[in-house]
């Protein structure tokens, strides 16, 4: 049995184990993650557009009013 | 696996770590192979996360994993999404990892090894990770609520001032002492100021890459990025080499501080988002690069360890930073070990991710796990160094000379033997005019990294490069979080003054801007500037008080925590946060007692300024000195306030005055699981 984690991401058979592959999935999921395409693609889906230019401006301008506002640490 | 051989594996991989920790604290008079502090930290995380976290899980916080998260009932698809716990455990991770636990360690080599590391990996197992655990949850049971929110509503109002000042002061305090280590990494050095100075221009080519071309490619823009920055090492060897560009690029350290300043206001008033938004993916793809290279490079090499497990300066005396073993080896690292600040990312972004609440576990203990695995990588950077070198580079002129071989002399004395024409024969080989005085730990950390790299990849021949590489690693991640963190602070401060008159609390009028980021600059660039002026050094004074900062808001975060969990009734698991809360309440007040009250003018600030005006010293440097004792205090009797506060709320819960009611959300049935069983 397969166990679905999350759309575009890793699988883990019924045993928890992940073949390379899906770790390689996993690793570029977090990486998408982490530098925001994930967040673009959320906004696309959220706002019904296509990505262009002026999608991006838009989402840009939406992400660093919240991301500006999160402590770094140290 | 049958039970039998679980038991068996769990107790290889105890004896494994109990011999390790045990080779690492007993050897004496050898070197010892840095491959046994790996394996020590490796083996205690293990035991500690299979059994300690899971017992938190279990009995303490009893995590319900029917229990719907705020990021699955408050979706939104933009604060609030539920995500894959290894892709919130990397998000966490990149947060919480920065500069700190790179150079704390360095700087607590000073001691020998052996203190910092058991610091590193007890304090962690015991106090940090719990500490990042239990915020992370306590938060996801409040719908993402922040460490300041939740101080409010459960111990009151004291609680939430006294987060919110902690928080400032360590924001500002942070930035003065990361932006001072940038100063003494590029002063002197042409090819790592221009290394640096070239980010710039590749991030405003980034940014209209990812504007313009490719829009939301930014890990593709990333690597483009990338690859561009390792042209512009390149290019500043050729520059270093060049005397007309060489004199471009060589700045002293006034200089370099107030561009930095001047950058810090810029980056937090105007909307130069081309510019700053890709340098910020541009260093945390270099971060994590650089850590997985760094752990890749330990393990591929196996290098040994030349500085001792214990020094001659766990008596005070250090050159680095004056003070004892207890308590300043403890607030020296701070991140790595215990870390207030990742309280505020446990309470930030991370718990809005959260799909279930049993992956807390992983993400708050493991992703704190992670981050102490960077600080003991760190601090076999600065053990695999000659301690002579190790003291040459972190020393201030202040304590061992300007002159290069009053310097060697002076060190060698201390039973450390290091030669000038050994220190110029090293500085020449990382390509920089000198590398004596470099204080703030970064240049130290870069040349232990670049031999461990260049005896990993290339050899001796590229040291300058892997040199220049660290260097530039460490400077561009610090000027990320100068620009990240006086933005933060200015909102905070925005925020706060918007109660006194609103129209300076309004985030988009212009006035309030400038006026609101010249505050927050003009506070860190206060403390930079004293940092460049100070004859010992500034890191002696700043980064103790840092340290300081960080581990009374983890003191807050603790007291939080430690109130929470009465309220819930679980009054006898109280010590799991309570132990580490008394252990960060005896030293931050004994080291602020230490830096504000000490006889010795190297250790307190008021001996300091005492002695200053006696001298006759510039009156600027006494009120620097008296600005950090009143700073010191005033942090310690708020935090002390709040500790009062939460004691009283916790003795009125368990003798039953009070009812033992948290502001938890309300109990809501989770979907997910159901669909994962489908």
């Amino acid at each position: 049995m397969k166990i679905k984690l999350l759309p575009g991401c890793a699988q883990l058979d019924s045993r928890g184990r992940l073949s390379l592959r899906e770790l390689f999935g996993l690793i570029v999921a977090v990486l998408r993650e982490i530098f925001d395409e994930s967040a673009y693609e959320r906004f696309l889906d959220r706002s019904r557009l296509e990505s262009s230019p002026n999608a991006y401006a838009i989402f840009r301008q939406e992400n660093e009013q919240a991301k500006s506002r999160r402590p770094r640490c140290c | 696996m049958p039970k039998i051989l679980r038991v068996l594996f769990w107790i290889a991989v105890s004896a494994l770590g109990a011999l390790a920790l045990a080779t690492i604290a007993l050897h004496r008079g050898e070197q010892i192979n840095a491959l046994w502090l790996v394996v020590a930290a490796v083996a205690t995380y293990a035991v500690g996360y299979r059994f300690y976290s899971s017992f938190i899980s279990a009995k303490v916080l009893a995590l319900d994993p029917l229990r719907a998260t705020p990021a699955e009932r408050l979706d939104n698809g933009r604060d609030f999404v539920p995500t894959n716990k290894w892709v919130v455990f990397g998000h966490h991770f990149a947060a919480i990892a920065g500069p700190g636990p790179l150079v704390g360690p360095v700087l607590a080599a000073q001691f020998g090894y052996l203190p910092g590391t058991l610091w590193i990996i007890a304090g962690a197992v015991l106090g940090g990770c719990v500490q990042d655990f239990v915020i992370l949850l306590f938060s996801v049971r409040r719908d993402g609520k922040s460490l300041t929110e939740m101080a409010k509503s459960e111990i009151g109002r004291v609680g939430g001032v006294v987060a919110y000042v902690a928080v400032l002061s360590i924001i500002v305090i942070l930035l003065g002492a990361t932006a001072l280590i940038v100063v003494n990494a590029l002063k002197s050095s042409p090819w790592g100021t221009f290394t640096i100075a070239m980010t710039m221009p590749i991030a405003v080519l980034m940014g209209v890459y990812l504007r313009r071309i490719r829009p939301g490619k930014v890990l593709e823009t990333s690597v483009l990025g990338f690859v561009l920055v390792l042209a512009a090492i390149f290019g500043g060897q050729w520059v270093s080499e060049t005397p007309s560009w060489a004199a471009i690029f060589t700045l002293t350290a006034p200089t370099l501080a107030i561009l930095i300043i001047i950058y810090g206001f810029a980056a937090s008033s105007l909307p130069v988002w081309l510019l700053l938004a890709p340098r910020d993916y541009l260093s945390t793809f270099v971060k994590l690069g650089t850590i997985s290279l760094l752990a890749v490079g330990i393990v591929a090499l196996r290098p040994s360890l030349h500085m001792p497990p214990l020094t001659r300066f766990a008596d005070g005396s250090g050159p680095v930073f004056a003070g004892t073993i207890f308590p300043f080896a403890f607030i020296t690292i701070a991140c790595g070990a215990v870390s207030g600040f990742h309280s505020l990312i446990s309470s930030g972004t991370t718990p809005k991710l959260i799909r279930r609440e049993p992956e807390t576990r992983m993400v708050g203990y493991g992703g704190m796990m992670a981050e102490s695995m960077v600080a003991i990588m760190a601090m076999i950077a600065a053990s695999v160094l000659q301690p002579g070198v190790y003291f040459a580079v972190n020393s201030p002129a202040g304590i061992v000379g300007q002159a290069p071989e009053a310097a060697a002399a002076t060190i060698s004395s201390w039973g450390f033997p290091v030669t000038a024409a050994q220190m110029a024969s090293l500085a020449h080989a990382v390509g920089e005019q000198t590398l004596y005085n470099r204080t703030g730990g970064a240049p130290a950390f870069a040349v232990g990294m670049a031999q461990i790299f260049s005896n990993t990849l290339g050899g001796q021949a590229v040291m300058a490069l892997w040199y220049h590489f660290a260097i530039m690693f460490e400077a561009l991640f610090i000027l990320t979080i100068i620009d990240a963190g006086t933005r933060v602070g200015r909102f905070m401060l925005q925020d706060a003054l918007g109660h006194i008159w609103k129209p300076l609390g309004r985030t988009s009028w212009y006035p309030s801007i400038l006026f609101t980021s010249a505050v927050i600059v003009a506070a860190w660039g206060n403390f930079l500037w004293q940092g460049i002026k100070d004859p010992l050094g500034g890191i002696n004074s700043l980064w103790p008080l840092f340290g300081i900062c960080n581990q009374l808001l983890a003191t807050v975060a603790l007291c939080v925590a430690t109130a929470i969990i009465v309220k819930m009734g679980r009054s006898r698991y109280v010590l799991v946060t309570l132990v580490p809360l008394c252990w960060l309440v005896a030293v931050t007040f004994t080291a602020s007692w230490h830096k504000v009250l000490d006889p010795n003018p190297r250790i307190g600030f008021l001996a300091h300024a005492r002695q200053l005006a006696a001298a006759g010293a510039n009156p600027r440097l006494i009120f620097n000195d008296r600005l950090d004792a009143a700073v010191t205090g005033v942090l310690v009797v708020m935090v002390a306030m709040i500790l009062i506060e939460s004691g009283f709320e916790c003795v009125r819960v368990i003798s039953g005055s009070k009812s033992a009611a948290t502001k938890e959300a309300p109990f809501v049935m989770t979907r997910l699981a159901m669909e994962e069983q489908a």
